[in-house]
């Protein structure tokens, strides 16, 4: 006889898991459709140059799919994904990436120490404004010293 | 021989063994910060390796993924947190020992385990890549691809989580893999136009986003305090006898498991530790010491993770097929040289591979002249805020990437391929299958065609080469594996239960 019922495990509908499952689909689905305008080979026997990537995107609709019915029984429920705090790490990701986007006008090296102390400035702690700044001059340092005069690397 | 006396030439150069010293330097620091590991170390590392010499490069990049390894078992004996999840074992018996006072010699019984698995990991490879490879040369197209899918579905089906994820983000490399001029017709394919696309999707671009940018990302996500450093001093490391006499065995043990599980695919230092572990535990009379501080539960892993470098080396060498992330970009490297790993190596680059075979020996050993002398001051760098590590990981991430070309370009899909990292490691998509099959595209794509242009187009031809038809069944099994796994852990127990 089988003991007490076993709690059941988050049954709520996963919205994660099902956005990623019709991502993957969906990009599945257009990967094939770009393969199928490929050109057909050339030399006898040759596949041509769509022949893999349509395998590939023939395997990846069905995994996708596969994806898809194991989220929706729930089979995904005890790795389920927790977004509350990565809304710090997109705010990381734009700092650097607006940084990035004043290049042209700023210059690399300038640009990464300013993206660098902002980001630094989004931990808590004691003495954030110092650490941000010795972190700015450090990155400037190793962008011009390490990077563009020892590695020669011409930096915009 | 020649090529032995010119490896050995390089390695005991000026430049040789500066090289292998910075390495052990930034593999111990980039091991003990605990989230980098030795795949997000080389991945940063790459762009300073473009001007060096590929034998310099490769003695680089070894010399930081042995320290990397052992360096993960820093910060898990001092601060119980894994550097790298190969040294997840050591943090249960290391922590316990710091607790007592004893962090120095858990740190000197990781460091000599470390050196010791290290030291016999390269012996193993030493020995079998060289007759690997010959047999390697009697194979052909079909032979290859059906070696590189094996490959490919091993990684996807052992790097941990569901196989349907694994296997996804198999396809999604593949796919990544087909960008660009394809290999046999010469057509553009995925390009929409774009010059700096006709080489392909960047192979350094994808690997430090995914990678280097997407931990950068991680890390930002916390914003507590790290937990108190044990207050232990941490001084020399030097073992002594009476713990060499209780441990021997153990890293004996635990350097054979690593080297073994080493050359499997996929399998790496975070599962060979705990088989290690739990061997050395089994074969142990006092069982009951582990978790508590046993000598024998550092020593075990140790060697284990630091010995299964010399065996992921041994099918990247001998038959051009990496086995791990950390692999792959050495891998990744070696075709940035304009080199193609496998076993035509031998005799097209003699030198470069004995640098390689006898370069994982004396790495660990400068591993150990380094994390004996420079301990003490390495031991803090587990303490830098998560902040400055994150900014330094974007700073390097962006930098390198603007190295691969010169192009702004290469650094906005380092960021975009960093946002998808991020959202796999979110999501406990595995990133080793996207690297692998980008890395092993090339290989299968080529093969899988040349072999059916050699047949004019007929399929048989995998299932008449035996070497196909072995490494296409091992795909098979190493697929079906897992699922049978999955299928027995959900079938409901039948009676027993309240026996």
């Amino acid at each position: 006889m089988m003991g007490a019922p076993e709690v059941p495990p988050n049954r709520g509908i996963p919205f994660s898991d099902l956005i990623t499952g019709l991502i993957c689909l969906a990009g599945c689905i257009a990967f094939l459709v770009l393969a199928f305008a490929l050109p057909a080979g050339h030399s006898t026997g040759d596949v041509g140059p769509g022949a893999l990537p349509k395998q590939i995107g023939i395997f990846g609709i069905i995994c996708s799919a596969v994806y898809l019915l194991t989220a929706l029984r729930g089979g995904f429920a005890e790795e389920r994904p927790e977004f509350t705090e990565s809304h710090r790490a997109l705010a990381a990701f734009a700092i650097f990436a607006i940084c990035l986007a004043v290049v042209p006008w700023l210059g690399l090296a300038p640009a990464l120490a300013l993206a660098a102390a902002v980001v630094t400035l989004l931990f808590a702690g004691r003495g954030r404004l110092v650490r941000a700044a010795a972190t700015a001059a450090g990155v400037w340092l190793i962008a011009v010293l390490l990077f563009e005069r020892l590695l020669g690397l011409p930096l915009p | 021989m020649d090529g032995v006396i010119q490896s050995l030439g390089v390695i005991f150069s000026l430049s040789g063994l500066v090289v292998l010293l910075i390495g052990a330097l930034l593999g111990i620091v980039i091991g003990a910060l605990p989230g980098l590991g030795p795949s997000i170390g080389l991945s940063l590392l790459i762009p300073f390796t473009y001007s060096m010499s590929p034998e310099l490069s490769m003695l680089l990049m070894i010399s930081l993924y042995t320290s990397a390894e052992y360096g993960g078992s820093i910060s898990a004996i001092l601060l119980s947190t894994p550097g790298t999840a190969a040294a997840a074992a050591t943090a249960i018996d290391g922590y316990a020992m710091a607790q007592k006072g004893q962090a120095n010699e858990a740190i000197s019984i990781s460091l000599t385990a470390s050196t010791v698995g290290g030291v016999l990991g390269g012996l193993a490879l030493l020995l079998l890549a060289m007759p690997l490879a010959k047999l390697a040369l009697q194979f052909g197209p079909a032979g290859y691809f059906a070696v590189g899918l094996f490959g490919l579905t091993s990684v996807a089906a052992l790097s941990g989580g569901s196989l349907v994820k694994g296997l996804l983000g198999a396809a999604f490399g593949l796919g990544l893999a087909t960008v660009g001029i394809d290999p046999i017709a010469g057509t553009p394919r995925f390009t929409f136009g774009h010059f700096e696309l006709y080489e392909g999707v960047p192979f350094l671009a994808a690997l430090i986003g995914l990678f280097a940018v997407s931990e950068a990302m991680a890390l930002a996500e916390k914003h507590a305090c790290k937990a108190p450093m044990n207050k232990s001093r941490v001084g020399h490391v030097f073992m002594s006898a009476a713990v060499w006499k209780e441990t021997w065995r153990s890293m004996l043990s635990g350097s054979v498991i690593g080297t073994l599980l080493g050359i499997l695919p996929g399998v790496g230092g975070n599962i060979a530790c705990w088989v290690a572990r739990d061997y050395a535990r089994a074969r142990d009379p006092h069982p009951e010491t582990y978790g508590k501080g046993a000598a024998n539960g550092i020593a075990a892993p140790e060697a284990s993770n630091n010995a299964t470098v010399g065996g992921a080396l041994v099918p990247l060498l001998s038959l051009g097929v990496p086995g791990s992330p950390t692999t792959a970009i050495m891998m990744g490297a070696l075709i940035m040289h304009g080199l193609h790993p496998g076993p035509q190596l031998f005799a097209e680059q003699p030198t470069l591979v004995y640098a390689i075979l006898f370069g994982v020996i004396i790495a660990s050993l400068v591993q150990y002249l380094v994390g004996s002398l420079f301990l003490p001051i390495m031991a803090r760098t587990v303490l830098l805020p998560d902040g400055v590590i994150a900014a330094g990981i974007l700073t390097f991430a962006v930098l390198g990437a603007f190295a691969i070309r010169n192009l702004m370009f290469d650094v906005w899909m380092t960021l975009a391929f960093g946002l998808v990292g991020y959202a796999m490691k979110k999501l406990n998509f595995p990133v080793a299958p996207v690297i692998l099959a980008m890395v092993l595209g090339y290989l299968v794509e080529s093969n899988y065609r040349t072999a059916l242009v050699s047949s004019q187009g007929d399929y048989m031809v995998f299932l008449t080469d035996p070497i196909s038809v072995l490494f296409l069944l091992l795909s098979l099994v190493s697929i079906l594996v897992p699922v049978r796994r999955a299928w027995r852990a959900k079938r409901p127990v039948r009676g027993g239960q309240g026996a």
